[in-house]
């Protein structure tokens, strides 16, 4: 049954269950769990109800924030509403202030009065802009190491056994240009080709030595479970 | 515990450094002026003198574009230049120059001609041709080597299976007489190691001596207490003559201008016998071993040392002379004693303690007085250059053969020979 407009006089009803629904002046702001009211009423019990039907505020922040109410009792706690944006009841906007916080910018705390002035009655966000930091960017994750990747070992033992293969025979090919400067008899071929000699051997004894290293490490590497 | 990434990267840096450093190739080819041994320069070119010539001696190159070689020739002072006729193809590895002078210096030199129009030469050897023949007793070999007359290569070796004890000379037919006590042997050898006659089996052989008269060959055996005589058939294995009642004979000497046989014993006595009947001439008796004898055959008389213990001692007998008297005591550890005929003065080694190089080797004159000395040495064996007051000494610290002059100086020496410690010495 309609009462009329609030406030309403108290009113008798039956005793049990007793729903009460208000509704805005504007029909378009209905909001169920806002408007109604269901209470089990006792014999004799007086049941006072108050509804607050100014719409909620919307608020937003720039950037995107947690948002928490802050209780200036005395345990000065705090507790997390979620993030922006949100909508709140005017209600506890009026009652509370209220910190907006994202990485990288300035914790703001803002009157909830404040904000509810800004909403207009409901009708527009309200609207906080925290203050950067300007903290740097941080980098990328480090990318895992490449010892750290079997196909790495792999290819080391790879390029190892190349390179030992490869090791003999550029050794062959100083043998026979020390043959070669063995047999000469002219002084200028002599010194080529001992000259070529001696480049074929340390290309060797790199190639082998490099080979032989990067082979052994390749097995270590795969050996020690260093590679995964 | 684990290896970081920049561990490992640094056991690779490091492997590979170490096999880039490893590499070493020898510059063995002889024509490589960078080669530290000929410094481009043909190795292996000696000329070797003779008596009359000279021979020369090369190895082949075994390099590729070897189209012949040549040899050059020159004197000291001058520069060198080819010898005639001596230019060879490749495959022939020496040659003879008889157009040589005998005691004359030559230096020689070998060209090897390329096909690339270039040419390589050998360090220059010199070569001095003579007739001298120079025998050295080698306990390194052991045997014989054979030194060529300038004394500067060896021109052959006669190996043996023991170090001999003593050689001697038959200067007339150039042979050589050589004891081995071991095998109780008595070889006879031409002077290049031919064999020159039967070998004589005496048993306890020390001693050998040899009269260059008759070609007859003397022969102390102590254990025998007799000296014996063989020859001058070469082939006859059995003594001509034997002489005992010389008590355990060690030493005997022979002599050419001097005929008579000077034998000395273990019981210190001297005895001269005749050669032809082994009849004893003169005694002495000196009281100390005798250890070894030197004819001073113009005078028909003889220096003698005699050993007591660690020292010896020094005497010089005269026939019909009787008296015994030490022209010089305390010597040290005499090894040889062999007189100089032109001057008559006694050459005569004291090794010293072995093996300390501490030794001399010194001229006496007579009456026992030293007229020249050269010390430091370990001297052994001696031999006079025949004609001249020089003398050759085998030098165990140095392992050499020793000229020396008058004044004991050293005019010249041979290449290493390995132990040497006796020499002959012989000019036909």
């Amino acid at each position: 049954m309609e009462v009329g407009r609030s406030p309403v006089e108290p009113l008798r009803v039956a005793s049990g269950r007793v729903t009460v629904r208000a509704f805005p002046e504007d029909a378009r702001l209905f909001e169920p769990n806002r408007d109604n009211f269901v209470a089990d009423a006792a014999p004799g019990e007086t049941i006072r109800v108050e509804f607050d039907l100014r719409p909620h505020s919307v608020l937003q922040s720039v950037p995107v924030s947690t948002l928490s109410r802050v209780s200036w009792n005395e345990t000065q706690a705090e507790s997390l509403l979620g993030s922006t944006p949100i909508r709140l009841p005017p209600a506890l906007l009026e009652s509370n202030s209220f910190r907006f916080a994202a990485g990288g910018y300035a914790d703001s705390v803002v009157n909830g009065s404040l904000l509810l002035a800004q909403t207009a009655g409901g009708l527009v966000n309200a609207s906080v802009t925290l203050r950067s930091l300007n903290l740097p960017k941080p980098g990328a994750p480090p990318s895992p190491s490449l010892f750290k990747r079997k196909w790495f070992a792999w290819t080391m033992v790879g390029v190892g056994a190349l390179l030992t293969g490869g090791a003999v025979v550029l050794r062959d090919e100083a043998d026979r240009s020390y043959e070669r400067y063995l047999d000469a008899s002219d002084p200028r071929v002599i010194e080529e080709e001992y000259d070529r000699t001696i480049e074929y051997d340390r290309y060797a004894a790199g190639a082998l030595g490099g080979g032989q290293g990067l082979f052994v490490l390749g097995i270590l590497l795969l050996v020690t479970g260093t590679a995964r | 515990m684990k290896a970081s990434g920049a561990d490992l990267l640094r056991i690779v840096a490091i492997l590979l450094l170490a096999a880039a450093g490893c590499s070493t190739r020898e510059r063995l080819n002889p024509l490589d002026p960078a080669n530290g041994e000929t410094h481009g320069e043909i190795p292996g070119f000696t000329a070797i003198a003779a008596n009359g010539l000279v021979e020369l001696r090369w190895t082949p190159l075994t390099q590729s574009g070897v189209v012949g070689y040549a040899v050059q020739r020159w004197k000291p002072g001058e520069t060198p230049r080819p010898l005639a006729g001596a230019v060879f193809p490749p495959r022939i590895v020496g040659s003879i120059d008889l157009d040589v002078l005998n005691d004359t210096t030559y230096l020689y030199r070998l060209v090897a001609r390329f096909d690339y129009g270039d040419s390589a030469v050998s360090p220059p050897d010199s070569a001095t041709p003579g007739n001298r023949v120079i025998e050295v007793l080698s306990a390194g070999l052991p045997g014989v080597i054979k030194l060529s007359p300038d004394v500067r290569d060896a021109v052959a070796t006669v190996p043996s299976v023991n170090a001999f004890e003593d050689f001697e000379i038959d200067r007339g037919r150039g042979v050589l007489w050589l004891s081995d006590p071991v095998s109780g042997l008595v070889l006879r050898q031409g002077l290049n190691g031919e064999i020159a006659g039967v070998a004589l089996r005496i048993d306890g052989v020390t001693d050998v001596s040899v009269s260059s008269l008759r070609g007859v060959g003397w022969v102390a055996t102590p254990g025998a207490q007799l000296v014996a005589a063989y020859g001058p058939d070469l082939d006859d294995p059995n003594p001509r003559l034997v002489v005992g009642g010389v008590g355990h004979a060690r030493v005997v000497e022979a002599g050419t201008l001097d005929p008579t046989v000077w034998v000395g014993s273990e019981e210190g006595i001297i005895v001269r016998v005749n050669p032809s009947d082994g009849a004893p001439l003169e005694t002495w008796q000196l009281g100390s071993p005798i250890r070894a004898i030197a004819l001073d055959q113009s005078v028909k008389s003889a220096w003698v040392v005699t050993s007591r213990g660690a020292i010896n001692d020094l005497y010089y007998l005269v026939p019909g002379d009787t008296s015994v008297v030490a022209l010089r005591t305390r010597l040290d550890n005499v090894a040889d004693v062999e007189v100089e005929p032109k001057t008559r003065t006694l050459w005569l080694s004291e090794r010293g303690q072995p093996r300390q190089g501490a030794g001399r080797i010194s001229r006496i004159g007579p009456g026992g007085v030293t007229l020249a000395t050269l010390d430091a040495i370990e001297p052994y064996g001696i031999a006079v250059e025949p004609g001249s007051d020089h003398v050759w000494v085998t030098s165990l610290a140095r392992s050499r053969l020793l000229e020396l002059d008058a004044t004991a100086s050293i005019v010249r020496e041979s290449p290493s020979v390995g132990v040497p410690y006796g020499v002959l010495v012989h000019v036909p």
